[in-house]
């Protein structure tokens, strides 16, 4: 039996249901076909080896250990996964919602940002920023303030018919730690550790019920610093672009992220990005939130 | 590259930096093989005929230009004096009237802005995107 849901714009196709998404509607037909058969243990024509993953310009091979999976995502139609041994089954949807459908999405000739997103008044805010920098707390805690979540940690992007940037909704929860929920005041109770990282909850997150693709507004590049107080920098010109490659979702082979040059574009030109610099180790969400939030 | 105190076109390619650092994140870094990071510059003079290889993708990024080089993985970018020789040698251009056009332009020591915009067009050159010719 399969099951028809919505993510990224897409309707995908799952062997297993999946909770974590939303339901496609009657009638739908899939773009996205996910089925389980036997994964092959390299890529033909790969122009990436690494240990745990290969790839290239039509397929994506990621290897798993024996509670994960592997899986060969291809040509943006296709995720073909293997259960390990000892399979996880939410270590399973996991690796299947984000590396995998990063990877598919890439395929499609999306700019897959590792980020999430929220909806703010005049257009989507993205938070970007390295493993820790509090992404999703960001996100979260600006879904406190009525900013429905759009994304959470893959967002995918591409060039509307007005010539703008645009991004579709993806993951329905914030993926937070335990203190990050408490200190945002997030109900956790019954909810169980995501098992990729294990210390992390996926907390239901304010959305809206109709959830359309929304153009971006800001990018907004969390970092840790070892200053004191808050550093909030406006990034203009040609230093916007280290600033989005350092969120790729990657892997990208470089001529692929040539292909997307007119997206690039279009994103350096129409998108604001913001660097905010907060003191590690300190709870500095109050002012990370003004400095966000400020027109 | 922005006018120095003495009226000279000063350092010019603000780059270099290698796409490849950047495409594999969040986990890692994908490198060309094969390809070299920066040739050598290559000696321009005041008789060199330079155009630009118009086949790059260039974006214009407020006041700066940002070009993509497919074939080393970097991109480079420029500001606006950068972009004001880059919009000149669209079509071939001799360096002398490069040199000529931007004293005339920015009004300064025409050997200091000579010998500076020598040496921005040899990094354009290293990096493979202008054709020297002459």
């Amino acid at each position: 039996m399969s099951h028809l849901y919505i993510a990224h714009g897409l309707v995908v196709s799952m062997p297993f249901a999946c909770p974590e998404l939303a339901v496609a509607g009657p009638g739908a037909e899939f773009d996205v076909l996910v089925c389980e058969g036997p994964v092959p243990k390299a890529l033909d024509g790969a122009a990436l080896r690494e240990e745990t993953h290969e790839a290239s310009a039509v397929a994506y091979l990621q290897r798993g250990g024996p509670r994960g999976a592997a899986f060969l995502v291809e040509d943006g139609k296709r995720i073909l996964f293997e259960r390990g041994s000892h399979c996880d089954e939410d270590l399973l949807r996991h690796l299947l919602l984000y590396p995998a459908m990063a990877a598919l999405l890439r395929q499609r000739g999306l700019l897959v940002l590792h980020a999430s997103g929220v909806v703010s008044p005049n257009g989507v805010v993205l938070i970007c920023g390295d493993s820790g920098a509090g992404k999703s707390t960001t996100a979260a805690a600006l879904t406190r303030l009525g900013w429905p979540l759009q994304t959470d940690d893959v967002s995918a992007l591409r060039v509307d018919a007005a010539d703008a940037i645009e991004v579709f909704a993806g993951a329905r929860h914030a993926h937070l730690f335990e203190a990050a929920s408490a200190a945002l005041d997030l109900d956790t109770q019954g909810l169980v550790p995501n098992a990729w990282h294990r210390m992390k909850l996926a907390v239901p997150a304010l959305i809206e019920d109709d959830r359309p693709a929304r153009r971006v507004r800001r990018i907004v590049q969390l970092e840790r610093t070892a200053g004191r107080t808050l550093q909030v920098e406006h990034v203009t010109g040609h230093v916007k672009l280290p600033l989005l490659l350092h969120s790729v979702y990657g892997p990208y082979l470089p001529e692929e992220i040539v292909a997307r040059a007119g997206l690039i574009a279009r994103a350096l030109q129409s998108v604001e990005m913001i660097r905010i610099g907060r003191p590690d180790g300190d709870w500095t969400m109050d002012a990370v939130l003004a400095s966000i939030t400020a027109d | 590259m922005r006018l120095s105190t003495r009226g000279a076109v000063r350092h010019c390619v603000e780059s270099g930096l290698a796409i490849s650092e950047f495409v594999g994140s969040p986990s890692r870094v994908i490198p060309i093989q094969g390809a070299p990071l920066q040739k050598p510059y290559q000696p321009i003079g005041l008789d060199h005929v330079v155009t630009r290889d118009a086949a790059l993708p260039a974006t214009r990024v407020d006041d700066d230009l940002v070009i993509l080089n497919i074939a080393t993985g970097r991109y480079i970018g420029l500001d606006d004096i950068g972009r004001h020789i880059w919009d000149m040698i669209e079509a071939p251009m001799r360096v002398g009237d490069i040199c000529e056009a931007l004293a005339q332009q920015y009004r300064g020591d025409a050997d200091a802005i000579a010998a500076d915009a020598k040496t921005f067009l040899e990094e354009l050159a290293g990096e493979g995107i202008i054709r020297v010719d002459g």
